[in-house]
């Protein structure tokens, strides 16, 4: 049926500047990911941005919580988690190659008041999972760009 | 300059006609006539000579072109050129008649400082009066379009600015110059 | 110019050149159009008609124009038109002074471009570039857009002074009206030219509610430096007082935070003072070190359903108080954490409270690469505390080190991640257990081995080209059986069963419990890639669990499990175009036939303004909740969809929207959380009226209908209606959003 072990994908650049807030997981994240792309080289350092073939800019990371489900007394049942991300992919002189897109991830959470922190590790893996799924997906989408 | 007045106007040009009965020549090729300060160039000049000796000249340029004029303001590093399909000048008004894709301007040394475009412009050097017209005299004529300079930086030629303000420099020179 | 000068080159420019600075201005020609100029070489040049004068930033039209040069100044006379910086004035007569830009306007009318601003005065006064004076003035930001002009809401002053700098006007001797009827005699006031902060009176707001009565709220805004600000909302409530609330936000280069307070004085309600407190605070101090406190405080136990919404907290009646000090440094990293839960109690439906921590260390040396070697030693020490007669057992303080590693085989195609883990815990109990230990140990080792590959195919589904990938995992987890029955549970809870727990070598998170695992878990995940941009369409996953040996550790109450075959887990979402998503989650008893857990969500929005979304979530035997939220404008109904003026602009005047948010428990038969609201734009002003109601017991509910005008670019956005709609509608877009200024060269003459 066609299927076939993935191949390491290929980018249309090879030296990637990326410019991600270095405190956000979400960041350290999308190095994780993008440091299994063969034959790219990640560059953090500012000074490299200028050189390099493309800059990958994440413009906003937003984690939110919102309780989605409260019973009659006023206790929250379900939470719903959702990160999300708007990424732009450019080149120095400012060409954009991914105009800004906005990715999001959303996980559901049972949630008792007893529970609260245990909740609140689980959030915390959830939110882990959530971010895996995103950089994978930033490193999808710029394995699609062409460079005309 | 006001001493243009009483200087004596020479002519060169390919060819020359005088008709004794209208008092005029007719100067014909690459005429160029200098009187004083002022210069001339054009296709063809017919000029009378007036009875208390005054000069008057029409200056026309071949189909196309445009007649030039330049002239040095009194007791000012200034001249003033201008260019039109034809060009009138009445040598005792000391005035000069700019006719058709008329353009009148006034140079600080090298440097242009002012400059009028349209379809009729009249100066008189003695008074320094100038008027444009566009439209109203000439129908279907150009609008009137005037370039002033700033006076403080009109001596020297306007520096490159500062590349991190606005990267087109101020035009010293707009379109329409033609040498 | 001279020729030995480079002809002047253009270079390409990203954006036209905004701020125009004093050297380049002072160098700027001025350039003259009309009919017929005449005037003196050195001295005065009058222009006719349909005469222009042009520079920089400044245009005048006029029927006749007098240049002087040498003053620099302009006489214009009959219908003048003057564009500043995009400021356009008309009117019969003005003189400029184009060096300082002083001069006057007679019976001038203005419009700002900053926020579409439009006036008619008698006189302006010019003082510079940015600086004016507007006499016997009328203002509003509703445009004129026939003969007449007739603003729904009018500004009326003595005078206005006008600063498109600081982008502020001050009125003096002013009246606010609306339609006709004076709102707000204002005799000194402040108001916004563009949307830089500005100290001022926000849009009041007025409810009529059923535990309040009639309530008056104006918030007054202090921009009291740029980087920190406040907001005051006195609040008059007929049937129970006056409240103040208090909002004050600071952001400084190492620290940021907000302090919200809402004090009632002898709250008539209860009878008693009422207060509450929640404070946000995020510092960074030395390198790698942080300060983070989330303290929520509040005065008494009914205060959540007297003051619905009231504190930011997400959980209503569970109010942490907690600091955290934490350290990383490359691998290591470290917490000193202190919480404390204030539990608001009701008699009717009483919460068994979280535990404190007092306090929590915590230390972790990991070092998690993708692929090779990873190893992670933690450390975690607790003291825990809660009222024991509500937990029914005794506090504690336990200390956990766990220490793990593992190693990957990493390819693009595949990966395999054997991992052993132990795990020593310690208690040391307050009071004696039941079987009188007031210690104990638990140690106990677990073996996990992790794999999967990953297939791919270019393929197309409904005519558009996919990257189709099929994921095969499986995980293999051994954990030897340790009785822990005895033991309490202090931060421990089995976690949901969906497609990221399943794959994790504990089904509980927290310490208290470690389950005697001898299972494989094997899933498949497939997902469409879309093939031109790589954007994720589809995503199904599929997993079980084959259980060699039945599971003997559970929390308190609980049965060993014995099935051989766990639970059916199905997972997926779906965003096959931007416009709409759906998510849905399914654990699936196949002895039982039932699902245990259902999240099914989905969500519709084709553009600005518009969105539709709904949940269904199901946890067996706890909650069933029904969530829907939408803002759709009504003027959809009768098919006239508006301009598209994009986000933050709505979508034209005269317009009708409704919003709203339905949260339905069906367990328990109840509407749980109704918003219900509608607003009308107007074009220079927006009606809201916002119905809320949220249960707040098994027989009680507050409900509140808010009102509230907005006067779009003359009294900043902010009050609290709009904030009820902000955090619980999805995807809720205000209808005039702070966009950024336009340019001058939108309003270009």
């Amino acid at each position: 049926c066609g299927f076939r072990l993935r191949q390491a994908p290929q980018m249309a650049f090879e030296r990637l500047f990326l410019d991600a807030t270095a405190a956000s997981a979400l960041g350290g994240e999308l190095r994780r990911a993008l440091a299994e792309v063969p034959g790219l080289a990640l560059r953090t350092a500012a000074a490299e941005r200028a050189d390099s073939d493309a800059i990958l800019e994440v413009s906003r990371e937003t984690r939110e919580q919102v309780a989605v489900g409260l019973n009659i007394s006023g206790q929250v049942r379900e939470y719903e988690l959702r990160l999300t991300l708007v990424f732009r992919l450019q080149t120095p002189k400012g060409r954009i190659l991914i105009a800004d897109t906005e990715l999001q991830q959303r996980r559901e959470l049972s949630y008792t008041e007893t529970t609260a922190l245990a909740k609140e590790a689980e959030q915390a893996l959830l939110f882990a999972s959530m971010q895996r799924d995103l950089a994978r997906q930033v490193v999808q989408r710029l394995a699609a760009v062409r460079l005309s | 300059e006001r001493a243009d007045r009483d200087r004596p106007l020479n002519i060169e040009s390919d060819a020359l006609r005088y008709e004794e009965r209208t008092q005029t020549s007719t100067f014909t090729g690459h005429v160029v006539a200098t009187k004083g300060t002022i210069v001339m160039r054009g296709a063809q000049l017919v000029v009378r000579q007036e009875p208390d000796g005054q000069v008057s000249g029409t200056l026309t340029a071949a189909p196309g072109e445009r007649a030039f004029f330049r002239q040095k303001r009194d007791g000012v590093d200034e001249f003033i050129e201008g260019e039109a399909e034809r060009i009138e000048y009445d040598g005792r008004a000391d005035r000069v008649r700019f006719v058709r894709r008329a353009e009148l301007r006034r140079l600080r040394g090298e440097t242009l400082a002012d400059q009028v475009t349209g379809e009729v412009i009249v100066y008189e050097h003695a008074s320094g009066q100038f008027s444009v017209d566009g439209v109203r005299e000439v129908p279907g004529g150009g609008r009137v379009r005037a370039v002033i300079a700033p006076r403080a930086a009109a001596s020297a030629p306007t520096s490159a600015l500062p590349a991190a303000t606005s990267p087109l420099r101020p035009a010293s020179a707009l379109g329409g110059a033609v040498r | 110019q001279s020729e030995s000068e480079p002809a002047p080159a253009l270079r390409p420019s990203e954006a036209l050149a905004e701020p125009i600075s004093a050297e380049a201005r002072r160098q700027a020609p001025t350039f003259l159009f009309g009919d017929g100029l005449h005037g003196q070489i050195d001295g005065e040049s009058v222009l006719e008609g349909d005469a222009m004068l042009r520079r920089v930033d400044t245009v005048i039209r006029a029927e006749r124009l007098r240049y002087d040069r040498a003053t620099n100044t302009v006489r214009a006379e009959g219908d003048v038109r003057l564009n500043r910086y995009g400021n356009v004035y008309r009117g019969p007569e003005l003189e400029l002074h184009l060096d300082d830009g002083s001069g006057f306007f007679t019976q001038p009318s203005f419009s700002f471009l900053k926020n579409g601003g439009y006036g008619e005065a008698a006189r302006a006064e010019f003082i510079d570039d940015h600086r004016s004076q507007v006499h016997d003035v009328r203002y509003s930001t509703c445009r004129r857009n026939g003969p007449e002009w007739l603003p729904d809401w009018v500004l009326r002053a003595a005078r206005i002074d006008i600063d498109n700098e600081a982008e502020e006007g001050r009125a003096h001797g002013g009246v606010l009206e609306f339609k006709g009827v004076p709102i707000l005699p204002v005799p000194g006031f402040a108001f916004p030219l563009g949307d830089q902060r500005r100290s001022g009176f926000l849009p009041p707001t007025l409810d009529l509610d059923s535990v309040g009565g009639f309530t008056y709220a104006q918030p007054y805004y202090l921009n009291l430096a740029p980087n920190y600000d406040a907001t005051l909302t006195p609040t008059l409530m007929s049937r129970r007082g006056v409240a103040v609330g208090g909002e004050f936000r600071y952001l400084a280069p190492v620290a940021s935070g907000q302090v919200l307070g809402n004090l009632m004085p002898s709250d008539r309600l209860r009878g008693r003072d009422r207060w509450g407190l929640s404070t946000q605070h995020q510092a960074t101090l030395a390198a790698g070190t942080g300060l983070s406190l989330n303290l929520n405080r509040v005065s008494d136990a009914d205060y959540w359903r007297d003051f619905t919404r009231g504190i930011p907290a997400l959980t209503p009646r569970l109010l942490p108080a907690d600091g955290r000090l934490s350290w990383s440094q490359g691998a290591w990293s470290a917490q000193w954490r202190s919480l404390k839960w204030q539990t608001l109690q009701t008699p009717d439906a009483p919460i068994i409270p979280p535990y404190d921590r007092l306090p929590q260390l915590t230390a972790r040396y990991g070092l998690s690469p993708s692929r090779g070697w990873q190893y992670t030693l933690d450390a975690d020490y607790s003291r825990f505390r809660a009222d024991a007669t509500r937990t029914l057992q005794p506090n504690a303080e336990r200390s956990v080190l766990s220490a793990q590693i593992g190693y990957t085989w990493l390819t693009p195609g595949s990966f395999l991640t054997p991992t052993l883990r132990t795990n020593h815990t310690h208690y040391a109990f307050d009071a004696p257990l039941v079987d009188g230990r007031t210690r104990a140990t638990r140690s106990l080792p677990t073996f996990s081995l992790d794999g999967g590959l990953i297939f791919e195919r270019d393929t197309a589904y409904f005519g558009r080209a996919v990257r189709q990938t099929l994921e095969p995992r499986a995980l293999y987890v051994y954990t030897p059986y340790r009785d822990q029955q005895a033991l309490p549970v202090y931060d421990t809870a089995a976690k949901d069963f969906n497609l990221d727990s399943i794959f994790s070598d504990n089904p509980y998170v927290g310490s208290d419990r470690i389950a005697d695992e001898n299972l494989l878990t094997l899933g498949l995940v497939s997902r469409l890639y879309d093939a031109d941009n790589g954007g994720e369409l589809v995503r199904l996953g599929l997993a079980q669990r084959l259980r060699f040996s039945s599971q003997k550790v559970t929390l308190p109450g609980e049965t060993p499990i014995d099935e051989r075959l766990s639970d059916i887990l199905v997972g997926g979402s779906l965003q096959w175009s931007p416009r709409w998503r759906a998510d849905a989650g399914l654990q699936f008893n196949p002895k039982t036939g039932r699902s245990l857990r259902t999240t099914l969500g989905a969500r519709y929005s084709p553009g600005n303004y518009r969105v539709l979304s709904a949940g269904y979530r199901l946890k067996n035997g706890i909650s069933e909740q029904l969530d829907m939220g939408w803002q759709w404008p009504l003027n959809d109904l009768w098919n006239d969809p508006g301009l598209d003026l994009g986000p933050g602009r709505g979508l034209g005047a005269g317009r009708w929207y409704s919003v709203g948010r339905l949260n339905f428990s069906v367990m328990e038969h109840k509407l749980v959380d109704a918003i219900l609201g509608f607003e009308y734009d107007a074009g220079c002003w927006i009606g809201r009226v916002v119905f809320d109601r949220l249960q707040s017991g098994a027989a009680s509910s507050s409900s509140r209908i808010m009102f509230q005008l907005e006067l779009v670019g003359f009294s900043r956005l902010g009050s609290n209606p709009l904030k009820t709609l902000r955090d619980n509608i999805p995807r809720y877009q205000y209808l005039r959003e702070p966009a950024p200024p336009p340019s001058r060269f939108s309003n270009y003459d």
